[in-house]
């Protein structure tokens, strides 16, 4: 428990209205001091209710949780006083009359017990840190992207041991959203700074996270690195540069996945035994056609994931 | 009790950092009052009779009535002042944030109320205070204006305990406005606010007895004013300190019992089920608003009942 940030054991929560669903059905993992851990899976998974059992928001109906050595249920206002929490509906939960700075300042000494001085200098650390140069601008006045990244500071000001986000990267421009991973890793580095976030960016689970656990249902299906989640794609890719339907390629040999949209990616086990078949296709033989031939990404395992849990391996 | 005091300097501090950006209509809210309590010294001669006076104890009617009506914008805020920021934050998300930070949740909300009224007091209400102070100077010393204003501002503890109840009932109930309707015309009508309850039926007596915000109201105007009370004055503030305890320890139980709901199913989903005839009814939604809710709120959790 030393090195746990944040340890679950067979957490479970069943919600019952309008239908009834189980959200969580004993997930149980370890997340350690200093780690960026990220919460995978489709809407509905499951990922906002745990980090909402984490942030003492819900109550779990089974299991136990602790943040930062403390029970989430009987030592709640231990683990508030220990946390950052930027929520899914972030960038509208700010006062929108106030200016970046004071709405930092605001919520930092009012609900966080920082003093003054030190949420004025935090806040401008954080700006500095995250290229933020609008401090002085009306909330209302700011961006999409930039709400968020006000948001983002203030999950962080008054110095939290964990951090759960909720769709950290929402709005946030590519380069802005490299700001930010920049700046958490250095966190995490300098400051031993634990994160726990959910996303649906690949890129960002695969540049961030140390450890990673995919959720369907409830469930736990997988818990480890990006890196080995990737193995899980196993699969070379071919990406085609045409539309190519799954019946069109049933033939293929080795075929374990494919996906469809303006290109086609092909998840095979050997594409240089796949590659003769696919050129002698009626849609591509005699015609010039792009292709390429990669190793999987997060991406393609995420979505090889989520297809073989719905029982087919065409994903 | 630091928390709640710093709670309540800093919500005050946001209240006035947001009043303040914008200038003309703060000084338009300012200038209302003024205007208004100015025209009210040239009209108060023609509502101050003999036969008031018999009733109320007092020749200063127009005191009397202000010391009323000024409480009116208070009641505004410590009856809704939290309600409406619930029901802001829950649009928002916000209350996600304020409820996973370590702040007392019952001293949040209270302090919500409090900051409030204190803005409504110095920006909005000083005038209407300081012409009521001036038409009374005749009978006004330190020691009624001291009573006068104990009774008054545990009038709005008072009502601020019902504004905490409130805000639980936004939680559970989400859009709670019509109830204000009703508490509004209650408090205006039972209360002797703007009608003194001297020339009212007796029932209506009886019934203000009942209603938070009377025995203030005429404890307040009596220190002040020296106006006679419609009841015996060791009774009315009996009467406040019972009020203020029982609507106390209420809110606290009602409160803490949203709060724990809240943290079994979800703040879009805290309800209260009614069996009604053999069957259960949700009091708040059709089964198309929890479609639609569902739509909106994905990750929302759902009721647990």
């Amino acid at each position: 428990m030393e090195e746990a940030a944040v340890e679950v054991d067979g957490i479970k929560k069943r919600y019952t209205v309008p239908v009834p669903s189980t959200a969580l059905d004993g997930v149980s993992f370890t997340v350690r001091r200093g780690e960026v851990f990220g919460l995978l899976g489709e809407n509905g998974a499951g990922k906002s209710t745990l980090i909402r059992i984490l942030s003492t928001l819900l109550l779990p109906d089974e299991g136990e949780a602790w943040v930062a050595g403390h029970d989430v249920v009987k030592e709640a206002s231990l683990v508030r006083r220990s946390i950052g929490y930027a929520g899914q509906d972030s960038e509208k939960s700010a006062y929108w009359r106030l200016t970046a700075r004071q709405n930092l300042l605001y919520f930092s000494v009012a609900l966080r017990h920082v003093r003054r001085e030190e949420a004025e200098e935090r806040a401008e650390e954080l700006a500095k840190g995250l290229g933020f140069s609008k401090l002085d601008r009306e909330f209302s006045s700011l961006s999409g992207g930039e709400k968020q990244m006000v948001i983002i500071m203030r999950s962080l000001i008054h110095g939290p041991s964990v951090v759960f986000m909720d769709e950290p990267s929402k709005s946030l421009d590519p380069l802005a959203a490299r700001r930010v991973r920049e700046y958490i890793k250095r966190l995490v580095r300098e400051e031993g700074l634990t994160v726990m976030l959910t996303t649906h960016n690949m890129e960002e689970a695969e540049d961030l996270c140390n450890q990673m656990i995919f959720l369907e249902r409830g469930r736990v299906l997988f818990v480890g690195p990006p890196a080995e989640f990737k193995e899980m794609g196993e699969a070379e890719v071919i990406t085609v540069d045409r539309r190519l339907d799954e019946d069109e390629v049933q033939l293929l040999p080795g075929l374990v996945g494919i996906r469809s949209g303006a290109s086609t990616r092909l998840f095979v086990k050997n594409a240089a035994e796949a590659l003769p078949v696919l050129l002698q296709l009626p849609k591509l033989a005699g015609k010039a056609v792009k292709l390429r031939v990669e190793g999987p990404t997060l991406e393609d395992a995420y979505f090889r994931f989520a297809a073989g849990l719905r029982e087919s391996q065409v994903v | 009790m630091s928390e709640f005091f710093r709670l309540v300097g800093w919500m005050t501090w946001r209240r006035l950092a947001e009043l303040f950006r914008y200038r003309m209509n703060l000084v338009w809210g300012v200038l209302s009052p003024l205007m208004w309590s100015a025209a009210f010294l040239l009209l108060v001669p023609l509502y101050s009779t003999m036969e008031m006076s018999s009733a109320i104890g007092t020749a200063d009617y127009g005191a009397y009535l202000l010391l009323g009506l000024s409480m009116i914008s208070f009641q505004s805020v410590a009856l809704w002042g939290g309600s409406n920021n619930f029901n802001w934050e829950l649009t928002t998300g916000l209350i996600d944030y304020s409820f996973s930070s370590p702040v007392s949740k019952y001293a949040y909300v209270e302090s919500v109320i409090i900051s409030d009224a204190l803005v409504s007091l110095v920006l909005y209400d000083a005038p209407f205070l300081a012409v009521a102070f001036y038409l009374a100077a005749r009978v006004l010393s330190l020691s009624g204006i001291a009573y006068g204003m104990t009774a008054y501002v545990l009038s709005i503890l008072v009502l601020s305990q019902i504004g905490v109840t409130f805000s639980a009932l936004t939680l559970l109930y989400k859009n709670v406005s019509n109830l204000f309707e009703f508490f509004n015309m209650a408090f205006q009508f039972l209360t002797g606010m703007i009608i003194p309850l001297q020339v009212l039926p007796g029932f209506v007596r009886v019934a203000s007895v009942f209603v938070p915000l009377t025995f203030g109201i005429d404890l307040s105007r009596h220190y002040v004013l020296s106006s006679s009370t419609v009841f015996p004055v060791p009774l009315e503030w009996a009467g406040l300190l019972l009020q203020l305890i029982g609507l106390g320890l209420t809110s606290l139980l009602v409160f803490g019992f949203v709060e724990s709901r809240a943290r079994k199913n979800g703040f879009q989903y805290v309800r209260v089920r009614l069996a009604r005839r053999g069957q259960a009814h949700w009091l708040t939604r059709s089964p198309r608003e929890s479609a639609l809710e569902q739509r909106d709120w994905p990750n929302e959790g759902k009721h647990t009942d």
